[in-house]
């Protein structure tokens, strides 16, 4: 079943939230859903171990830094056990990277609306093209907003969306909003169902975002596969 | 009570519940082939998407020469200031010379780790 990357060489781009709330909305939905935390900070890793610790379930198979020679070995077993699998990858330019994007049904590149986010995700579209080039087919791929400011758009944000447009690269129509909820599931490892709104503020804003990129994620998938069919 | 009748109308979290259709979705992740996945590989690394993972040894220059020497590229790093008596400290470099080390924390390494320390 799909396995989705997520990548953007530069490390703070929204990746691991991203991974994490996408990965939350797919088990919420009852898929099997396995994330390979492949970032050096194991963040989602860390989240799960601090729920195990918590007595508290986790809702999906984590699997924690494979080597670059275990990776691939390692996207195959659980592709064909899980219906999802998620890899958050390193935010650096790594070989690792490569591996990944070549097992992959869609790579996810997610960028903040700053300019050196931008730089760098366009580093990551070039090696999907180049790689692409090589392997003889293309790997599908989709930029998407990690943390946009919900209310005003900064002068970077609109710079950085309208070169975006004009260069007709593909982009999810939803992106993560900068939303407390999305920090709070890491500082108290919850999921957006068991945070309360006296501790986190804006929470059904939250969910419905999560639900609204998850469906665009999933609507992505159906058109690959389209694509792939024809 | 609303006067207008929007406590009627269903919340956005109760419309389906929010439930995604996963129905269709039969993919499979794409075969990739060997070779092509090297040309891919040389691909990325010329973009600058090298292993960046630590390597245990450098590589050893010929049967009975050459060093073998650990890489600490992800363990954090410090700096001491050392002062002493300049023949102790000749004699220090002469050594790390003679070793061709790289740097001076390699001499100390492996000093320490003939003494088990």
């Amino acid at each position: 079943m799909p396995v989705i990357s997520f990548a953007n060489p530069k490390g703070g781009s929204g990746k691991s939230t991203l991974v994490l709330v996408l990965g939350l909305e797919f088990a919420r939905q009852g898929t099997s859903l396995a994330i390979i935390d492949a970032d050096p900070n194991a963040v989602i890793a860390d989240w799960a171990a601090r729920r195990v610790k918590a007595g508290l379930h986790v809702p999906f198979t984590i699997v924690s830094r494979p080597k670059e020679g275990e990776m691939v070995a390692t996207i195959g077993e659980l592709s064909q056990s899980h219906q999802f699998v998620l890899i958050d990858l390193e935010g650096t330019a790594s070989r690792l990277l490569s591996r990944a994007f070549a097992r992959s049904s869609l790579v996810l590149i997610p960028l903040n609306p700053s300019p050196i986010d931008a730089r760098l995700a366009a580093s990551a579209v070039q090696l999907v093209q180049e790689e692409g080039e090589a392997l003889e087919r293309s790997i599908p791929y989709r930029l998407v907003y990690s943390c946009y400011p919900a209310a005003i758009a900064t002068r970077s944000f609109r710079r950085i969306d309208k070169e975006i447009r004009d260069e007709q690269l593909p982009m999810l129509s939803e992106g993560l909003v900068q939303r407390a909820a999305f920090r709070d599931i890491f500082d108290f490892a919850n999921t957006l169902e068991e945070l309360t709104e006296d501790k986190t503020s804006g929470l059904e804003q939250a969910r419905q975002n999560a639900y609204a990129v998850a469906q665009e994620v999933v609507n992505a998938l159906k058109e690959i596969q389209r694509e792939n069919q024809k | 009570m609303s006067s207008f009748g929007f406590d009627k109308v269903k919340k956005p979290s109760e419309q389906g519940a929010r439930k995604l259709d996963l129905s269709e979705l039969t993919m499979q992740p794409p075969a990739v082939p060997a070779d092509k996945e090297q040309r891919a590989i040389k691909k990325g690394e010329e973009l600058g998407f090298t292993s960046r993972e630590p390597s245990e040894t450098k590589e050893r220059k010929g049967e009975g020469e050459g060093r073998v020497m650990r890489r600490h590229e992800r363990t954090p790093t410090r700096s001491i200031y050392v002062q002493g008596p300049a023949s102790v400290l000749d004699r220090f470099v002469a050594y790390a010379n003679e070793l061709k080390a790289d740097a001076y924390w390699e001499v100390l390494d492996k000093l320490l780790s003939e003494k088990g320390k």
